[in-house]
């Protein structure tokens, strides 16, 4: 195989996993905050700063993956 | 979906731990995979050679690949990390391949194998953030700023937690969605196969890709604990 393409292959492998990690990082927000609301009763506020944690995690993967990109424009490789 | 016919479980049924098999058969299918790794490797590595023989050379051109890979994401320093990623690479990939054979199952087709797998994964991350930062590993998870801890820390703690459940959920669902379509396909269309026997050649391309994707990503986060905290 030549190099370019497995190049493209490498990327799209990765770039296909960003959305499964966004919506993972968000319903585990979510449902870490609904469990500590259940423990200390303080419904509903824990679970939307969870809620909001979450997708701030979720959104900080598709940082590191914007990170990735700019450095494989610097480097010019993939 | 109950697979219709499992040879191994039926294997162990006639041996008198039928009970034990119909109720995990997954664990049964991987102690097979495991049996096969192991002999395929003593085999190939009983008389390594300079020049090597049939079986060394396939083995050779498949972990210098892998290597080679793997080598070309981490840079040089992570060429101490490769045997945890080949075996995973080799022993999801033989798991992905053995539901092509018929009456066999997929171990990775049961959410417990693939989770097994992920957690591994997770806890040797750790495991390389500490050796190469030592105590100072947690500025990973507290952010530039004292007062920021707060709030950077439960965003770390859930991206990591995201990571394991991303990794084995997304290897058990490919797998047991095609298990589940090749078992209905073979339901409805029964001896005419050909339906079936297509399927089973996108099989093919998807366990490849799935170990593919299980041991990038893997490198992936090894490569970022490796790094200074941003």
């Amino acid at each position: 195989m030549k190099k370019e393409n497995k190049g493209y292959i490498k990327d799209l492998a990765y770039y296909s996993t960003l959305g499964l990690q966004v919506a993972f990082a968000i319903i585990i927000g979510f449902f870490l905050g609904k469990f500590l609301d259940s423990k200390f009763g303080t419904s509903p506020w824990l679970t939307y700063i969870f809620l909001v944690f979450g997708i701030i995690a979720g959104f900080k993967n598709i940082g590191i993956a914007i990170k990735r990109v700019e450095k494989a424009d610097r480097d010019g490789t993939y | 979906m109950e697979h219709p016919y499992l040879s191994l479980v039926k294997f162990f049924e006639l041996i008198g731990f039928g009970h034990f098999a119909h109720a995990y058969p997954h664990v049964i299918y991987t102690w097979f995979v495991m049996i096969l790794l192991i002999v395929l490797g003593a085999i190939a590595s009983k008389g390594v050679t300079m020049i090597p023989n049939k079986m060394q050379n396939v083995f050779e051109a498949l972990i210098s690949g892998a290597e080679n890979f793997m080598v070309e994401q981490t840079g040089e320093e992570g060429r101490w990390f490769f045997p945890i990623l080949g075996t995973a690479f080799f022993y999801i990939l033989t798991c992905n391949l053995i539901g092509l054979i018929p009456t066999f199952y997929p171990p990775t087709a049961s959410i417990s194998t693939t989770v097994s797998c992920a957690v591994v994964i997770f806890i040797v991350t750790h495991f390389i953030g500490f050796k190469y930062h030592g105590v100072k590993y947690y500025h990973h998870f507290t952010g530039p700023i004292w007062w920021l801890i707060p709030i950077i820390f439960p965003i770390e703690l859930i991206s990591h937690a995201a990571r394991v459940l991303s990794l084995s959920m997304r290897l058990f669902g490919n797998m047991m969605g095609h298990e589940t379509v090749l078992t209905i396909f073979f339901a409805l269309a029964g001896l005419f196969i050909v339906p079936t026997v297509l399927l089973m050649a996108m099989g093919i391309f998807v366990a490849f890709v799935q170990a593919f994707i299980f041991c990038l990503l893997s490198t992936i986060y090894f490569k970022l604990s490796m790094e200074h905290a941003h």
